[in-house]
């Protein structure tokens, strides 16, 4: 049994050295290769485990494991390393200084993330989405919306024509009434889109632009609710300090008619975000709702033109470019 | 419309800034805007023009002599109107103008210049720069030339929605200025001459066509001589943004300004025919216009005639032919009401656009007729020495009724939620000119014929809510009655996918659905067509995202960053058959890759390009990410795409993915790439979207994987042996996938070897070997039927 008594000698050896562990990572690493290397202490003893009586093998391989196992431990706990699972990197050192691994970066497009905030803040007041075809006939863009053909209200909008009765819409009011000939009210709707205008482009306008149009028929609803889901909106998109108005204005499928401003501190001025109005009598009229029983509120907005405010971009062309340099802000 | 205050004080008392009046006829819903305030003018001063002579160096500059009154001082000038003699704007060293501009010392050819003598642009009144400006002599000189712009000048710039008509005048801002502010509204309209039967003194009149012109008041004066106007009236026409031609032209300006209603006149003596006749135009028919211009007539105009020739195009524009010139000593007064869509038929035809066409197709007040010429005449004789026929001719067969409308208590309550008092909306509607009946809980109101626009209650309601202030109607949220929809949002799922395609690392983009007619049939597709194009750029709607997105890699990589990811979801359009009905609108996404996929980095070492795989790959990982199982690959031709492969889903193809065709870049006049990408329909996606996941049992047996390595040809397909190994396996295969390949001339010539990992798992057991084996047996002989491949050993 002498290999049991050497197995407590380098035991004891080892507890004493432990004590005096030196902190030089060099020194370190020259007493663990002293102990647990493969050429130290405890290699040799397992060396010498072949000499052993057979019968007695198990129990001193037993005892040199855990001899091993206990002496490393020691070892790893004094020289303040924490046990490593894993061989590789022990002893390794990583400069974690360095960048990550290169991924790419992917982003929405800020008109998609203004959309999505103008959706949210709609539907959590209960108004539905609805969508509608870009390409419609003149009475859905037009006539039913209280626009006759040879109005002054036209020029309004300047439209492309695709023949004599079929124009992009000039905005998304026309599944205003696609929505109230398909549908009996109470309806509560908010449609985004993209609409066309015939215009010169610039750094104010382009020949597009994407608009939320919003619906609200019931029994009893009246300007002092457009006002209230007006203002909870402006509160909510350009923060609750933000000062508003609304003041007169004329669309023909609303009266009264307003625009609404928010005051720009930055600018000192006050700068149009939407126009709304109660809708008209005459519009439900062409859709066969009755406007004495029924009455309503509409509104539309830019999704460029509130992007715009809310980010301070100021040339409407960037939205359309893709530039990766502008994209990758958003 | 420019209103100048000077003018409006004719009316009502303005005791308001500019700021605040502009401010108050805003929230009026005249949408205001200070044109002119004259405070940044500093130290410029009126001046007397003592002497002028030639600048001894330059041919077109003067030598100018300018006194304040007390001291003279000499500059350069080089304004050919400049004389002895004359009152003007002064900028002396150290005064500034409009813009900050600060008049300093400065030597014009040689000879020194002590300070400016202004234009009209210069001091900010007009965009005249013809000369300098002249100012009423009896001006003090010395005095601040600020003060006496600041009276005459001030004015607000209207920006006026198309409703009110009534507002294109400074009566009817001053009306509307009255009724808000409680002032008493002064207007004091001549009515010396009555309409009279027609003697042999006037004009016999014709209205052949009455419909587009229901009235046509006419009169004669004589004896008038046509010169400049007086200084008041050049003032209040330049106040208001218009310049001075001659008298007779600017009193047809001045009554259009003051009460908004056009009139015309013409030479007496150069109408023919001496007969008037309204009548449509015909074909063939000429008339050459005050412009000069040349304007072929047809049935779309309403026409002035002498009975035979056009005269004028009603309610448009006069002709050169019967036009008033400096020899004119006898007038026919035109003013008359032309019918709204008439007129702007008329002139949308023409191309013109004129004072009178604005107000005529908005809708002109029938009844200001002879007021208009009322105040034309006496304006004529107290200004051009005429001399009036007595009376004038009134064709009117058809006396127009005016419009009585109810407004109730009930309605206006539940449009506004409050109680606007009964004291109120007798003094708003009787300001507005409205004929009141007060009922217990309603009032019937006569609207005035210069009010078209309010035809209905709920106009009248506008009418109180707007005197009454928007901004005093109180807010409320209503929310009874919710339109309960089954689907509140059918498009909330293109979000989801916008935002797994952003979590893949692409950037979003939007692009001009709007495009030239060649990148539009690039891909031999019908597109839709504009018929009145913004350019021929722009003619036609994209049938196709793929070359917006190309647009966008070569912008991208012209600056710099071509290692591109970008996806765009929007609507492409096709013409499948004819009109409206044959227009397909597909909501559409489609990606491009461009440049490296991976960037070599320090951890690294290599980039990797990006290839059709990266596209297959992004397109797997999706489907992946949205639990879409059933999206497969299939070699397909497409216009768009080389190496490529339609996109199933479901068994039902939803588009493309491939290289982009050197061909379609050189269609689309790109620079030609390597581009990767995609383009499938949006729809059967979010239909699949909206389906409802349902839960696998997790199948915690352990799987039993092989690899098999066969030895094919080069032409076979991979994915087809795929296809026929996965067939073979049965349900016990769970996926088949090649995980490796290679060819080498050691496997025999046109060969390859490709290696495919099988894997098996059995939903209720441990696969067996003895469970195995023979599947594996059938896959290789399949495989060796099928494809003639050898299993490798």
């Amino acid at each position: 049994m002498d290999l049991k008594r050497s197995i407590e000698s380098v035991r004891k050896s080892f507890l004493a050295d432990i004590e005096n562990l030196p902190a030089d990572p060099q020194k370190q690493e020259s007493f663990r290769v002293r102990y647990f290397g493969r050429k130290g202490e405890i290699a040799s003893l397992f060396h010498n485990l072949k000499d052993a009586k057979p019968s007695d093998r198990p129990q001193l391989g037993q005892l040199l494991n855990d001899l091993r196992e206990d002496l490393f431990s020691a070892f790893e706990e004094k020289a303040g390393k924490s046990k490593s699972d894993g061989k590789s990197g022990e002893n390794e050192h990583v400069d974690v200084s360095l960048p990550g691994l290169h991924l790419p970066a992917g982003s929405l497009h800020p008109l998609h993330q203004t959309l999505k905030d103008i959706k949210d803040i709609f539907m959590s007041i209960g108004f539905s989405v609805a969508y509608g075809p870009e390409i419609d006939d003149d009475y859905h863009n037009f006539q039913a919306l209280n626009i006759p053909k040879h109005h002054p209200a036209r020029d309004m909008q300047d439209t492309f024509f695709v023949d004599d009765n079929t124009v992009l819409r000039t905005h998304t009011s026309n599944v205003q009434i696609h929505l109230m000939e398909d549908e009996e009210p109470p309806l509560r709707f908010i449609v985004p889109g993209r609409v066309y205008r015939n215009e010169a482009i610039s750094f104010k306008s382009y020949c597009l632009f994407h608009q939320v149009e919003g619906l609200f028929v019931d029994k009893n609803v009246s300007f002092p609710d457009l006002k209230g889901t007006l203002e909870l909106f402006v509160n909510r998109c350009f923060g609750s300090d933000v000062k508003m108005r609304f003041r007169p204005s004329f669309f023909p499928f609303t009266e009264p008619s307003a625009e609404v401003d928010i005051w720009s501190e930055s600018r000192g001025e006050w700068l149009e975000i939407l126009g709304c109005g109660m809708v008209d009598p005459e519009v439900f009229k062409n859709v066969g709702y009755d406007p004495k029983i029924w009455h309503g509120f509409a509104f539309g907005m830019g999704v460029e033109r509130i992007a715009m405010l809310k980010y301070g971009i100021d040339d409407i062309r960037l939205f359309y470019q893709g530039d990766a340099r502008f994209l990758e802000q958003f | 419309m420019r209103v100048s205050f000077a003018w409006l004080k004719d009316f009502v008392d303005v005791k308001e800034s500019p700021q605040a009046l502009s401010e108050m006829l805003t929230m009026l819903g005249l949408e205001a805007e200070v044109s002119s305030t004259f405070d940044e003018l500093n130290g410029v001063i009126i001046g007397k023009v003592e002497s002028v002579r030639k600048h001894p160096n330059a041919d077109t500059l003067f030598l100018v002599t300018i006194s304040d009154g007390s001291t003279s001082v000499e500059v350069v000038c080089g304004a050919p109107n400049v004389a002895v003699g004359q009152t003007v704007p002064f900028a002396p060293i150290g005064s500034s103008l409009p813009g900050g501009f600060k008049i300093k010392k400065v030597t014009i050819r040689g000879v020194e210049s002590t300070g400016m003598i202004c234009s009209e642009k210069e001091l900010g009144i007009t965009d005249s720069h013809d000369g300098i400006m002249e100012l009423p002599s009896s001006l003090k000189p010395g005095t601040l030339v600020s003060k006496w712009l600041k009276k005459e000048f001030n004015s607000i710039d209207l920006d006026l929605t198309p409703n009110r008509s009534d507002a294109l005048s400074h009566l009817g801002v001053a009306r509307d200025i009255a009724v808000k502010t409680g002032r008493k509204l002064s207007v004091t309209i001549p009515q010396k001459h009555k309409a009279v039967f027609q003697t042999n003194n006037h004009f016999p009149i014709t209205l052949s066509d009455s419909k587009g012109c229901p009235r046509y008041v006419a009169g004669i004066v004589h004896e008038i001589t046509v010169g400049p106007s007086p200084d008041w009236m050049v003032t209040r026409l330049k106040s208001a943004g218009l310049r001075s031609i001659n008298n007779v032209v600017d009193i047809s300006n001045y009554v259009l300004l003051e009460f908004g209603h056009p009139t015309h006149m013409f030479d007496l003596e150069k109408i023919p025919g001496e007969t008037i006749d309204v009548r449509k135009g015909k074909k063939g028919e000429k008339l050459i216009g005050l412009d000069g211009e040349s304007y072929a007539c047809s049935p779309t105009q309403l026409l002035i005639t002498d009975g035979k020739f056009p005269l004028a195009i009603a309610g448009v524009m006069g002709g050169e032919s019967s036009m008033v010139t400096e020899t004119t000593t006898s007038v026919l007064i035109e003013s008359a009401y032309f019918d709204p869509v008439t007129v702007r038929k008329s002139a949308k035809s023409l191309g013109l656009r004129t004072e009178a066409s604005r107000r005529f197709e908005r809708g002109a007040d029938i009844n200001a007729c002879p007021k208009a010429y009322n105040r034309v005449v006496e304006l004529l004789t107290d200004i051009a020495g005429g001399e009036a026929v007595k009376g004038f001719i009134d064709s009117y067969p058809k006396k127009y009724q005016q419009r009585s409308v109810n407004l109730t208590r009930l309605e206006l309550d539940a449009i506004t939620r409050q109680k606007i008092s009964d004291t109120f909306i007798n003094k708003t509607l009787i300001g507005l000119g409205i004929d009141v009946q007060k009922k217990a809980s309603s009032w019937t109101c006569v609207i005035p014929t210069f009010r078209p626009d309010i035809e209905r209650e709920i106009d009248l309601i506008e009418e109180i809510i707007r005197m009454h202030g928007y901004d005093n109607v109180p807010t409320s949220l209503h929310f009874s009655g919710v339109h309960s929809a089954s689907d509140p949002d059918p498009e909330a799922s293109v979000h989801d996918v916008a935002f797994g395609m952003a979590g893949l690392g692409f950037r979003q983009c939007y692009s001009n659905s709007l495009q030239s007619e060649q990148i539009a049939k690039a891909h031999n597709a019908n597109p839709v067509a504009m018929k009145n194009p913004l350019s021929e750029s722009m003619a036609f709607l994209r049938t196709s995202l793929i070359p917006g997105l190309i647009e966008k890699v070569d912008f991208n990589t012209a600056n710099g960053n071509p290692d591109l990811r970008l996806f765009e979801i929007g609507n492409t359009f096709l013409q499948k058959g004819k009109g409206l009905k044959g227009i397909q609108e597909s909501h559409t996404i489609a990606g491009v890759v461009h440049g490296n996929w991976t960037q070599r980095d320090v951890h690294t070492p290599k980039n990797t390009q990006s290839s059709v795989f990266s596209v297959k790959g992004l397109l797997t990982s999706l489907a992946a990410r949205f639990g879409l199982k059933d999206l497969s690959f299939s070699s397909n031709a497409s216009e768009i795409f080389d190496h490529a492969q339609s996109i199933f889903l479901g068994g039902k193809a939803i588009g493309y993915c491939g290289v982009v065709r050197g061909n379609f870049q050189k269609k689309i006049k790109a620079d030609r790439r390597d581009i990767y990408g995609f383009e499938i329909e949006l729809d059967p996606v979010l239909n699949a979207l909206s389906e409802t996941t349902q839960y696998n049992q997790i199948n915690a047996f352990p799987v039993s994987d092989r690899d098999l390595n066969f030895v094919l040809s080069s032409e076979v397909s991979s994915g087809d042996v795929s296809d026929a190994i996965r067939k073979k396996g049965g349900r016990l295969l769970q996926s088949v996938e090649p995980v490796n390949i290679f060819q080498d001339d050691s496997l025999g010539k046109n060969c390859k070897s490709v290696t495919y990992r099988i894997v098996f798992q059995h939903p209720s057991k441990t696969l067996e070997d003895s469970d195995v084996n023979p599947l594996i047996k059938g896959i290789i002989d399949v495989v060796s039927k099928n494809f003639d491949g050898k299993l490798r050993s």
